[in-house]
């Protein structure tokens, strides 16, 4: 068989078929798993569990007999996956502790316990041991007793979670502080708790055929739109892998366009912002195992919105707005534009800063479009690198960063001052617009190599490229750059500004289109 | 998969355009140009002598300039420019240029032969500045020493950007020159520039106009007649007008120009062409240098009564001055009877010249004081 393997391997290339041989054996266990049903023996099931679940030392066996009857129980669970005070407290205790009618029947056992001894809120019965080994690798604890050919699976999760917090990578000045965890139930909680409605929905679904990972569809029913609904459940159950250790592995593995280096999936660590985007009809897929919720249909303008913006003073919300397209133009296009002014257009550049960028440029090696990116490369190394190194030696880098390579690198004539400061100005601009970085990276150095070959001619058709690329863009049905063309008052409200809230009254249309409406004309005249 | 192959070869297509199609463009380093500020053009015998200011910036503290002047011969200005390169040893960047000062041996020979380089040239810009030199070389006027610009082409810039508080000369770009040279009815002007010495600098001095007939000059105006000649043209944006000698005791006073605006009419009068020119003009009292008091309502009416003759009487002796000695139609009275009469200009268009020497012109001039300053009374003198 490995022999097999490795010539195949050879013939094929590829890690990739034996990830896939793997899959396939494992798909052949879980089918034999399936057929395996409880046995009526304590002493064979425990057998059972043992056989599937060798060598792994956190599962723990537990016998006991009832109080006065005398039948054996076994409780099994995993080791730090659950809450030992509820189950000492509400299973062991009362099991060995209250009095049982003794003339109650084998088969009414089950019943009796589930209703006058167990103190446990969630209690499932099932005799299909693919589930029992599922939920008990999920938390929960298993009873079993002697003579029946059934389990009860208590729901006794009970595993350390992180303690709610605000998320670092999304802070702001004005509004809620709470952010996702890594646990999905908690997550669930903190979106319910926004939003108390009934036709809120969460859909569960299990995916990646080893971690068996929880993941959560949520929508508002009678706002979200159906056929995106279909879409999205079509293109989640066709996911074929291992495991999903964060939501990107979904995100990549169900966005339209997926050489794009534009995202049609958002993402955000807090609860406001998706219950925000579920009351405009979008979806949410909460992960279990992470805190990053992604959201979608995500369109090209909400890169530039940011949930600070619908908690500030309108105007000042559309100031930032404002400088955040500005900030986009001018983290994609400065170097760019410089490149082409300075060694193409000169004769564009105002004669006073022409003599100035000459005098820097004086007796500096490389050509500009080589400094250019040499300077963005270097800027990005730092980047990475502040984010990789840990906090006591960040300071290190801006420090090596700063002095080294842009002050000495200046004076010893390696680049020219100007190219500092453009690279730094893009630099702190893509900052302002940080989910798009991965996409404003490629689109820059796209319109760097244009315009150093083609001057502004390369630049301009760099542009008409990006347009016709985003323009050509859906997201689940949604055209990308919806409203951002348009010019009535309510498709524009929520883009380049952030309109007041009275003037708000449709949802997004296409995405919401079920139920656009969503505050009614009269309460917006009573709130002016 | 068909149409994806059409969209490739389209965008081939249209990059492949591109490199054909761009006209004036082409890949160049900043730093291996050398940019021209200025150009000064003389004759040395049969061949054309030019002379450039080139810019060699420096950074440090602050910008250095490094101006040089650099100087060719050559039978055409093309070819002298061409030659430029062997003592330069970099190409002449042309499109920062600013001035461009002409000699006076080659503006009376025509200079034309000079312009037609400079318009056709696709880097020189058209909005250039254009002066003629009164000193025997232009390229004197270049050479020279300034603390406030290191560049003298820049300082003549400067100069020539800030006319309207001096009205003094009037600044002509390339195009402009152009323009009037080509139209009917109206000559153009250059402004003058000389070397002036001071204690310690040896600067360009912009002051005066030379009149042009056709491409050739003809002769020169002075600071105070260009003024003049700009009120008649309604060009006239600012500067001084100082009435002298009047009052009582004689003395001077300078008013501000605040607004101008003019008008010129012509009509036909017993067979003769007569240009009414109405200059109406709000100043501010500026300066009165004795006590006597313009302010009081009677001072003032004084003082406009005074202020209209004194201007009426040189508009009238500069548009005799041209009349009779340049035979020059700078003010553009021909272009006036063309617009408003266009058949009576068609039949003395030939002769223009000559009606224009003896045209007779009506003046009228209204002059509003429309303050005075910060204070309303003189300064009174104790005891």
């Amino acid at each position: 068989m490995v022999i097999l393997i490795i010539t195949k391997k050879l013939v094929k290339g590829g890690i990739m078929y034996r990830i896939f041989k793997d899959n396939d054996l494992s798909k052949n266990n879980i089918q034999s798993n399936k057929k395996v049903k409880l046995k009526k023996s304590l002493k064979e099931n425990r057998k059972l569990f043992e056989d599937i679940l060798r060598n792994d030392d956190t599962i723990i066996f537990r016998e006991f007999e009832m109080n006065n009857l005398n039948v054996k129980c076994m409780i099994i669970l995993v080791d730090g996956m659950v809450n030992s005070e509820t189950i000492n407290e509400n299973v062991i205790k009362p099991i060995m502790s209250k009095e049982i009618n003794k003339n109650i029947p084998e088969n009414k056992i089950v019943d009796e316990l589930l209703d006058k001894v167990l103190t446990i809120d969630e209690i499932k019965r099932t005799s299909d041991m693919d589930v029992i080994i599922g939920s008990l690798l999920y938390g929960n604890t298993i009873l079993i007793l002697d003579g029946i050919d059934e389990a009860m699976l208590l729901s006794t999760k009970g595993w350390s979670v992180r303690a709610i917090s605000e998320p670092s990578s999304e802070r702001i000045v004005k509004g809620p502080r709470d952010g996702f965890s890594e646990s999905l139930i908690v997550n669930l909680s903190l979106i319910r708790r926004r939003i108390s409605n009934a036709n809120l929905k969460f859909k569960h679904k299990e995916i990646g055929t080893k971690t068996k990972t929880q993941i959560s569809i949520s929508y508002i029913e009678g706002l979200a739109n159906e056929k995106i609904l279909t879409e999205l459940e079509n293109r989640i159950d066709k996911i074929d892998i291992d495991g999903i250790l964060s939501s990107n592995y979904i995100q990549e593995l169900i966005t339209d366009s997926p050489f794009s280096p534009f995202e049609t999936i958002g993402y955000t660590e807090r609860p406001d912002v998706v219950a925000g985007r579920l009351l405009e009809g979008r979806f949410a897929i909460i992960v279990d195992g992470t805190p990053v919720v992604l959201t979608l249909p995500f369109i090209f303008m909400e890169y530039f919105q940011s949930n600070q913006d619908y908690y500030n003073h309108y105007i000042f919300a559309s100031i930032n707005r404002i400088l955040r397209y500005l900030a986009f133009i001018l983290s994609t296009s400065t170097p760019a534009i410089f490149v082409a002014l300075i060694t193409f257009h000169q004769e564009m550049i105002p004669t006073p800063l022409l003599l100035s960028i000459t005098a820097a440029r004086e007796g500096v090696p490389f050509p500009t479009i080589i400094e250019a990116i040499g300077m963005m490369v270097v800027f990005e190394l730092l980047r990475e690198g502040g984010i990789r190194l840990p906090e006591p030696v960040g300071a290190t880098v801006s420090i090596v960063g700063a002095l080294v390579l842009g002050q000495a690198a200046v004076e010893a004539k390696f680049v020219s001052a100007p190219i500092v400061i453009v690279v730094a100005l893009t630099g702190i601009s893509s900052f302002l617009i940080y989910p798009m970085k991965g996409a404003i990276i490629v689109i820059r150095i796209i319109f760097l190599l244009l315009s150093g070959f083609l001057g502004l001619y390369g630049y301009i058709f760099g542009i008409i490229g990006l347009f016709i690329h985003l323009m050509s863009m859906r997201a689940f049905g949604i055209p990308y750059m919806l409203n951002l063309t348009s010019l009535k008052g309510q498709e524009v409200k929520d883009t380049v500004i952030r309109a007041p809230w009275w003037y708000m009254k449709d949802r997004p249309n296409l995405i919401a289109d079920k139920d656009p409406v969503r505050k009614s004309d009269a309460s917006g005249k009573d709130s002016k | 998969m068909n149409k994806k192959i059409k969209i490739i070869i389209l965008v081939f297509i249209i990059f492949i355009n591109s490199v054909f199609i761009t006209g004036c463009w082409n890949y160049r380093e900043i730093e291996q140009m050398a940019i021209v500020s200025g150009l000064a053009i003389d004759k040395k015998g049969d061949k054309y002598e030019i002379t450039v200011e080139v810019i060699n910036p420096e950074s440090g503290q602050g910008l250095k300039m490094n101006p040089n002047m650099y100087t060719a011969e050559g039978n055409t200005i093309f070819d002298a420019v061409r030659n430029m390169i062997t003592t330069v040893g970099k190409k002449l960047y042309w499109s920062h240029a600013k001035v461009i000062v002409v000699s006076e041996n080659v503006a009376k020979e025509g200079v034309l032969s000079v312009l037609d380089f400079i318009t056709r040239d696709g880097e020189t810009r058209s909005n250039i500045w254009l002066l003629v030199s009164k000193e025997k070389t232009a390229k004197e006027v270049l050479r020279g020493k300034s603390e406030v610009d290191e560049s003298l082409a820049f300082h003549i810039e400067d100069m020539l950007n800030i006319e309207q508080s001096i009205s003094k000369y009037h600044g002509v770009e390339l195009w402009n020159f152009i323009n009037d040279l080509s139209n009917e009815g109206i000559a153009p002007t250059l402004p003058i520039v000389r070397k002036f010495k001071t204690y310690e600098e040896i600067v360009p001095k912009v002051f005066g106009t030379a009149v042009f007939k056709k491409d050739k000059m003809v002769g020169s105006l002075t600071g105070q007649e260009t003024k003049k000649m700009l009120m008649i043209k309604d060009q006239l944006k600012g500067g001084l007008i100082v009435v002298r000698n009047i009052g009582e005791e004689g003395i001077n006073v300078s008013l501000e120009v605040l607004k101008s605006k003019t008008k010129v009419k012509s009509e036909v009068i017993d067979h003769d062409i007569v240009m009414n020119i109405q200059v109406k003009m709000d100043v501010e009292i500026g300066e009165i240098a004795g006590d006597e008091d313009f302010i009081s309502k009677k001072g003032r009416e004084k003082l406009k009564k005074e202020a209209e003759g004194f201007i009426k009487k040189d508009i009238e002796y500069v548009i005799k001055k041209v009349q009779r000695e340049y035979q020059s139609d700078i003010f553009g009275f021909g272009s006036i009877i063309q617009r408003e009469m266009p058949d009576l200009w068609k039949k003395i268009k030939q002769d223009w010249t000559e009606i224009f020497s003896n045209l007779e012109t009506k003046v009228s001039v209204e002059v509003n004081i429309k303050g005075s300053a910060l204070t309303s009374k003189p300064i009174k003198i104790g005891d």
